[in-house]
């Protein structure tokens, strides 16, 4: 391959890698404001997220005119093809992370258990996090061993956002039967908690793109 | 950008062929053009225009000017063996002379007065072969025939010939077409290089090539020249039908 697409694909990973560190760095602030309990985080965390969709049009515009331009094949294909579908992934990441950090916020209420609320909504938020960091992670990454042991991590913390919502959503069911008065609030939460654990699907589906990129094989949607 | 080639209103027939038809274009310097079309549509015609080699044909008539750092090369005063010093070529088969690999990059350089035997020569050669990415693989073997080099090489070996009398424009007719994908990347890779000291027009048949290397991209049809704009311009967003019609491979 010329060199002016070795440049252009180093160009494009580089910018998919900036924009994945958008949605970690909101992640791991929205985390952060509730473990400080400074509410004035989450909106630094949605600042993180301002510019993603702007960011996603630029890469795939530049990914656009790699295959227009360099028609790649093999590895340099899979590669172009798996970064257009990440762009779209982890805008959506983004876009549910905005939606967590704007129900859980405003979901405060004096009543509401929040004692039993966090000791499965940060467990799960932290899974949520190390899975999409990991799967960000694996973008910089070339050693085949490597690559996979990281996928399997992302499969993993994955899995535990889906125990421990299944786990919250029967907690938070049952306070709720007992309040109905703060079924909002409780609701609210669910559908934010319910944003995290969709945080890892992309994280998954993001890894199963990358791992298609470097070691080939049929691609499909997670 | 600055215009290295502006091409106006430039006409050629051959006999009561009507080969280009009114051609107006201009060609920046230190960039790749490729011109691009189906076989027929005037675009090697365009180019031996540009170093006046359509003047070795008895029945080619031109009309119009191509003006080359503010010179038109179709005036009267201008000798076409200055044109052609100053705007060399490079064949779609290697045609090496059946010297040695030293002989055929020293040849034109003391043809042309540009260097004497001896040491001076010699730097040239080796300064020649370098730029065309030639020298680690001859250096030893410089008193070789250029005809025993591969057919990669030997293409190598024509472009380092053609740089040796440094000219400003390099035209380039399908010069990959009788290569290798292997040598045909390595000559890729070196007009990537050269377009940094000439401005560079290649006519090719392999659009990813176009696509891979030129800036700007000319799309050539029946004599006319119906699109010309940058690469990318036309390989993704074409505004002519005809053009993308073409890049599609809908025709030609």
């Amino acid at each position: 391959m010329l060199k002016t697409f070795e440049r252009m694909s180093e160009t494009i990973k580089d910018e998919v890698y900036i924009m994945g560190q958008k949605v970690v760095v909101a992640n791991e602030l929205s985390l952060e404001a509730i473990t400080s309990k400074n509410v004035k985080l989450f909106s630094k965390a949605k600042n993180e997220l301002n510019n993603i969709s702007h960011m996603s049009n630029k890469i795939d515009n530049l990914i656009l005119r790699a295959l227009a331009l360099h028609q790649p094949e093999a590895k340099d294909l899979r590669q172009m093809v798996s970064y257009l579908k990440i762009t779209n992934e982890i805008v959506r990441a983004g876009t549910n992370t905005k939606s967590f950090i704007k129900n859980f916020s405003k979901s405060f209420h004096k009543e509401v258990d929040f004692d039993t609320i966090f000791e499965f909504s940060i467990p799960l938020q932290k899974s949520s996090i190390e899975a999409i960091k990991t799967s960000i992670e694996l973008v910089k990454m070339y050693d085949t061993q490597e690559i996979e042991f990281s996928f399997q991590k992302v499969l993993v913390e994955e899995n535990k956002t889906d125990d421990l919502y299944a786990m919250i959503e029967k907690a938070l069911l049952k306070k709720l039967s007992s309040k109905v008065e703060l079924s909002k609030y409780y609701l609210d939460i669910l559908s934010s908690l319910r944003r995290l654990e969709k945080v890892a699907d992309r994280a998954a589906s993001i890894a199963n793109l990358l791992v298609f990129a470097h070691l080939g094989g049929e691609l499909h949607q997670a | 950008m600055k215009t290295k080639i502006n091409v106006e209103d430039l006409n050629l027939w051959y006999g009561s062929k009507h080969a280009l038809q009114n051609i107006n274009i201009k060609l920046n310097k230190n960039k790749i053009t490729a011109l691009i079309g189906p076989s027929g549509c005037g675009k090697s015609t365009f180019l031996r225009c540009i170093n006046r080699m359509n003047d070795l044909i008895t029945a080619a008539k031109v009309e119009g000017k191509i003006v080359i750092d503010g010179k038109n090369i179709y005036d009267k005063d201008v000798d076409e063996v200055s044109v052609r010093k100053r705007v060399g070529m490079v064949f779609q088969q290697p045609n090496p002379f059946p010297k040695s690999i030293y002989e055929n990059i020293a040849y034109a350089p003391i043809k042309h007065g540009l260097v004497n035997k001896g040491k001076a020569c010699d730097k040239l050669v080796e300064k020649s072969l370098i730029s065309a990415g030639l020298w680690d693989e001859v250096k030893d073997i410089l008193h070789n025939p250029g005809t025993s080099l591969s057919g990669g090489q030997q293409q190598r070996l024509c472009i380092a010939r053609t740089i040796a009398v440094e000219p400003d424009v390099i035209l380039m007719d399908e010069p990959t077409s009788a290569l290798d994908p292997i040598s045909t990347e390595k000559i890729e890779a070196l007009m990537l290089e050269l377009k940094k000291k000439y401005t560079i027009v290649i006519v090719t048949h392999n659009m990813q090539q176009a696509a891979r290397v030129a800036d700007y991209t000319a799309f050539f049809h029946m004599g006319d020249l119906i699109e010309y704009d940058e690469t990318e311009t036309i390989f993704v967003n074409p505004k002519e039908k005809k053009t993308e019609d073409y890049i599609t491979g809908r025709f030609g």
